[in-house]
């Protein structure tokens, strides 16, 4: 498969000390809807916006279709399509005028695919942005990223203000679009449960680092979950790799681990289980308690 | 092209349609109150001081004088703001409403080519700022042309910097700071306080030094005439020398204290006032290089700046 998307040992600092990335190392191959989950300040918008060249890294290297955004950065823009965290649109323009910006500065934007996106979403042209709600402004930056054509799609968390009925318009648009256009979609967000329908594979971030970087089918099919009264009352000693401990809803100490034992995992808890491994340790220690 | 320029005005109607008002009303007013200077009849028969005043030219003056100072002044005073607030209020939120409001994140990311969104966002402001200030430079032309009867206005120092095309390059100046400083600040109201302050020092700055520099070409003349820029004032002495007071002062004491002026012919420094169109047009290219200047810097900015 061939790498749309790649970081080799990437890092960006702000200030002296805070390091957004370090060390990242990612591939995301073509065709693939991959997520890019992470709590707040894990590093996500800032490894989006160094695709874009908004961000300049301070160590390593990034490449999107082998072309650097450092130092080629309208190159890296030619070839993308991103949709910022907060909808960006020009308040005083209307939705089609936003469609002719789109023309005027990108050499082969395609007005028509994204009128019919929004016409399909019955979001009228002839509406000024600020009188649309949340989630039509995030249904006009995604028409206007797809209307770029572009083969790689960044979006950023872009679902985060958007009530369910609006996220699920908006995954579903995202997903025919990639289907039918063979585009590279990473998508940054919070939102599991979105990510398991729309996503084929999945990145967790955590302090910067990647923490995991696998197919959504293998990352649940390849970890479960052990309650740790059980883990360490009959199964302790057979080898289990455990990947992090976190409560449950109920309070319940779980561990997520890899192996055959336990019952299956959610993706959710795949997640909070790695970002859970990720975490700077803590004194207190659920499997020695 | 078209259809750039149609978006970008879009984006500022509010402040075109604010500072076109604005240049629309000095316009008109400026053409009325020339029209009611002209009207009183005050011409150079009673300003050039030749002749004896008359009742007629003393009842007209008063007049004349009348509307000069309530209406006419009032006016030049609007003018005056004229550059900063056309430079201000349209360069200004060029680029920091956009990086404020976030929207050259959108812009940025569908733009390749930052200079390009740049020159489409910066060209129809800039032109638009120069064409109303030009405008009001010329009703301000008219304007002082009524206001002065018998004084050449293409050929005269009166009201410098206050009318013509230089108040179009002071706007323009002033617009390209705001457009750099908001390229830098990314946010409206901390670019338009600074830009008022460094432009009202940048502004007077430059005319400052180049009135200095425009004084060293100054030449005598035996008589000054109306529209000349008036340097110093010299006497002078029968072998010719060209003395001020404190050295007459101290060549010719006794003349100082008779009780009257000096029994010396006096001659003026002055710089003639044919060499106006001259003068403006020098300091207009020494002030159009700076705003160039500084509309190419805030290109570099642009390219290299986070959106938000």
């Amino acid at each position: 498969m061939t790498v749309v998307l790649e970081t080799h040992g990437l890092g960006k600092r702000y200030g002296r000390r805070r390091w957004a990335l370090r060390g990242l190392d990612l591939a995301v191959e073509e065709g693939s809807i991959t997520a890019l989950v992470g709590p707040n300040g894990s590093g996500k918008s800032t490894l989006l916006k160094a695709w874009v060249g908004f961000e300049r890294p301070t160590a390593g290297s990034l490449r999107i279709l082998g072309v650097d955004p450092v130092r080629h950065r309208s190159a890296a823009i030619a070839l993308t399509g991103y949709v910022p965290q907060a909808p960006s649109l020009y308040r005083e323009l209307t939705v089609a005028d936003h469609l002719a910006f789109g023309a005027v500065h990108r050499a082969g934007f395609d007005g028509r695919l994204a009128s019919r996106y929004l016409d399909d979403l019955s979001i009228p042209l002839d509406s000024r942005a600020d009188q649309l709600s949340g989630g039509q402004q995030a249904q006009v930056g995604l028409a206007l990223a797809l209307g770029t054509r572009a083969p790689v799609l960044l979006l950023d968390e872009p679902l985060a203000s958007l009530d369910p009925l609006a996220r699920r318009e908006f995954l579903h648009v995202l997903v025919e679009a990639v289907r039918d256009s063979g585009a590279t979609a990473l998508l940054s967000s919070h939102v599991i449960t979105d990510i398991e329908q729309a996503c084929d594979h999945m990145i967790v971030l955590g302090g910067g680092r990647s923490l995991l970087a696998v197919s959504i089918a293998e990352a649940i099919a390849g970890h479960r979950i052990v309650a740790t009264a059980e883990l360490v009352g009959t199964l302790a000693g057979t080898g289990l790799e455990t990947v992090g401990r976190f409560p449950s809803a109920s309070g319940e100490p779980l561990v997520l681990v890899r192996g055959h034992v336990g019952r299956p995992a959610s993706l959710e808890e795949v997640v909070i289980g790695h970002l859970a491994a990720g975490r700077p340790a803590r004194p207190t220690n659920l499997l020695a308690a | 092209m078209r259809e750039s320029v149609r978006l970008t005005v879009r984006m500022h109607r509010f402040e075109l349609l604010a500072l076109g008002g604005f240049v629309l009303f000095l316009v008109v007013a400026s053409l009325f109150v020339a029209g009611r200077l002209d009207a009183v009849g005050f011409g150079p028969e009673c300003t050039s001081g030749t002749g004896p005043v008359t009742v007629d030219c003393e009842r007209l003056g008063q007049r004349f004088y009348e509307i000069d100072q309530s209406q006419a002044s009032p006016l030049f005073a609007l003018i005056a703001i004229l550059p900063y607030a056309a430079g201000l209020f349209l360069g200004g939120p060029v680029v920091a409403r956009e990086i404020e409001r976030g929207t050259t994140r959108l812009a940025w990311s569908i733009a390749p080519s930052r200079l390009r969104w740049y020159l489409a966002r910066m060209i129809p402001i800039v032109v638009a700022v120069v064409v109303l200030a030009f405008v009001a430079g010329l009703a301000a032309e008219r304007l002082f042309a009524a206001r002065s009867p018998g004084v050449d206005s293409a050929n005269a120092f009166d009201h410098y910097g206050l009318r013509g095309g230089l108040i179009a390059v002071q706007a323009f100046v002033m617009a390209a700071g705001a457009i750099g400083l908001g390229a830098v600040t990314g946010r409206v109201l901390p670019t338009v306080i600074l830009a008022l302050v460094l432009g009202v020092i940048g502004l007077n700055g430059v005319a400052s030094l180049h009135e200095r520099f425009t004084r060293s070409e100054a030449v005598i003349r035996d008589d000054g005439r109306p529209g000349d820029r008036y340097v110093d004032q010299f006497f002078k002495l029968p072998d010719g020398r060209l003395v001020g007071w404190d050295q007459l002062a101290e060549i010719d004491p006794a003349s100082m204290n008779s009780g009257t002026e000096p029994q010396y012919p006096t001659v003026s420094l002055v710089v003639p006032g044919e060499r106006y169109r001259e003068v403006e047009a020098r300091e207009a290219a020494i002030l159009g290089a700076i705003g160039l200047a500084m509309l190419s810097a805030t290109s570099l900015i642009v390219q290299h700046r986070r959106p938000n």
